[in-house]
């Protein structure tokens, strides 16, 4: 058993990073401070679970339309919200995780409302289900490291200059042929697309849904937190977030109460806002060079 | 069903003075410091919590405890300003809002740590009193809140308009770089605005200490409909705030009453969008509000 208490820590390590790595590519990229990613991740984890469950369909095509489903939200809802800047932006984002939470507890003939969705475990590649966490952290795994990869691509490709262009100033980069809704939009739809993959993938380990697991806003909070700390806009940013704080928030969920770790949480996101804004990753370059 | 109308959109009015009570603050610090203040509810919370603990231990009607917490606020935003907000100014819009969402957290689980999470409730003799105007009713406690809420906003509007702060204040508002030329003490000012701020913080949250259950999360369910509040009237408007407030409370009152209580919700955060979508600066905003003064 104790075996399996450190996988899930390592379980959730992987899927972290990966979610906080799909913020970081709008945030840390595009300027795109969203606080509404738990929109994407819950809707992801929501389609699969429903159509398991419901219809029986496969999770693997639950998965494929998971994606199709988030990517069309966001296309919709960051349609207007492109229109705002910076703490606007962030504000405007912050309502769709709510109004989600709310559809989720009161369409109870789609989500079960507030009991929540349990998912019948039964074992199989089929299901995308296993008995063993093994499984499960190498799917996290290969996740993460697409959505590293992606950055990766990004931080050297075309796609990062254009959206850095746009995030430092829009109006010189739309006067240099830069479309800035277009990068934002691509971008955006990245994000959304991986994070609803997150957010299956959550929902095919944990096997149990209700609406606050998955929409609430600490999640939102805690994708950006491991991304801050690690370093904004650096594509292992929010991996070494995640490795850092994953294992110490299981440590202190263990010996402390929700109170309590919730504290040691904010003040190591104002301690690292206001001491190392650059993060991990940007001190230790800052310090050694590239 | 309509002869209810004028008996919802009188509660309508009178929430909605609650939520512009709860918005003032929030739309001076940004009209003055260009930061959303996303701890706003934390300090309307402990506010509920200082007029709560002042009535249970020592009997002080929630009202009166407004003469000691809303001089204690004031000093904890001198401290919150001297400490974070000052060194955010001129910090990336992520770095603010991550800087005053991590005081936010900090404050609501300092509660949570030391007083639980339990719901409390303070009762006082005019907790469930009621008037009867014309075969309307309305409830005493949100009349008060009302009334506050009109006083707060008479008062703030004319110490931006008669004191020389205030006219520093509004010099601010428009250019901050220009007024700092012109000898104004922008430093000062912003301190000054913070404390302001988050003091009509504390009044809200005393105000509504006896109509309300006070517990750590409380700042959060406040500050959604405060953001919907201030989006909609404009950000850094002191009357848009009253106007957006009152305009939320009668929707909510209105769709809570004809559809469903759970839509009530909804329809503030959907108007929130249109709002977005149509006049993103709100009613009696001004357009780029948000990049202004910051450059």
């Amino acid at each position: 058993m104790i075996n399996d208490y450190y996988l899930n820590i390592v379980v959730m390590t992987f899927l972290w990073a990966a979610l906080s790595g799909c913020w970081n590519l709008m945030a840390g990229y595009g300027g795109l401070v969203s606080l509404g990613q738990s929109a994407f991740f819950g809707i992801g984890a929501y389609t699969t679970a429903v159509l398991y469950t419901t219809f029986g369909l496969s999770p693997w095509l639950g998965m494929l339309a998971g994606v199709v489903v988030t990517t069309s939200t966001a296309v919709l809802i960051s349609w207007p919200c492109f229109r705002l800047r910076g703490a606007f932006f962030s504000l405007a984002t912050m309502v769709f995780p709510i109004v989600l939470e709310i559809v989720a507890n009161n369409w109870k003939d789609v989500t079960r409302g507030s009991s929540g969705i349990a998912m019948a475990f039964k074992p199989g590649l089929a299901n995308f289900m296993f008995d063993s966490r093994w499984a499960y952290m190498a799917a996290a795994f290969v996740l993460m490291m697409v959505v590293y990869g992606i950055t990766r691509w990004m931080h050297r490709g075309r796609l990062g200059l254009y959206l850095i262009a746009v995030r430092d100033d829009q109006a010189a980069a739309e006067s240099m042929g830069v479309e800035p809704v277009k990068v934002k939009m691509l971008v955006t739809v990245i994000s959304a697309a991986l994070t609803s993959v997150g957010g299956f993938l959550y929902a095919q380990y944990i096997l149990f849904l209700d609406p606050p697991s998955v929409f609430s806003i600490n999640i939102s909070v805690q994708i950006a937190l491991f991304s801050l700390i690690g370093g904004l806009g650096t594509p292992l940013g929010p991996i070494v977030g995640s490795l850092i704080m994953t294992p110490l928030d299981g440590v202190l969920s263990a010996y402390l109460g929700g109170g309590p770790r919730l504290l040691i949480y904010g003040a190591v996101l104002l301690g690292v806002v206001l001491i190392a804004p650059q993060g991990v990753v940007g001190a230790f370059k800052a310090r050694f060079g590239r | 069903m309509l002869a209810i109308l004028p008996q919802l959109l009188v509660s309508g009015v009178l929430i909605g003075g609650v939520y512009a009570l709860l918005s003032i603050g929030l739309t001076l610090i940004f009209g003055v410091l260009r930061i959303v203040n996303f701890a706003q509810g934390e300090f309307i919370m402990l506010a509920m919590f200082g007029a709560f603990w002042l009535n249970l231990l020592l009997g002080i009607d929630p009202y009166l405890s407004a003469l000691v917490v809303v001089p204690a606020i004031f000093l904890l935003g001198l401290a919150v300003e001297r400490w974070v907000i000052q060194r955010i100014l001129h910090a990336p819009h992520s770095m603010q809002i991550f800087a005053t969402f991590g005081v936010s957290v900090l404050m609501q689980n300092l509660a949570l740590t030391l007083w639980g999470p339990d719901y409390r409730s303070v009762i006082t003799p005019y907790t469930s009193l009621a008037y009867s105007v014309g075969g309307l009713s309305i409830s005493a406690t949100s009349l008060f809140a009302f009334i506050a809420a009109i006083v707060m906003a008479g008062a703030l509007i004319a110490f931006l308009h008669l004191t020389r702060n205030g006219r520093a204040l509004r010099a601010m508002v428009q250019n901050r770089y220009a007024a700092s030329l012109m000898g104004v003490d922008t430093r000062r000012l912003n301190r000054l605005a913070f404390g302001c701020g988050v003091a009509c913080a504390a009044v809200s949250g005393c105000i509504l200490t006896p109509m309300y259950y006070t517990f750590p999360t409380v700042g959060v369910d406040l500050i959604i409909t405060s953001f919907v509040v201030v989006v909609l009237g404009g950000l850094g408007s002191v009357a848009g705030a009253i106007v957006g407030g009152l305009i939320i409370g009668i929707a909510q009152t209105v769709t809570g009453f004809y559809f469903s209580v759970e839509f009530k919700d909804v329809v503030a955060l959907l108007l929130f969008i249109v709002i977005l979508l149509v006049r993103p600066q709100g009613l009696f905003g001004r357009l780029g509000a948000e990049e202004m003064g910051t450059k």
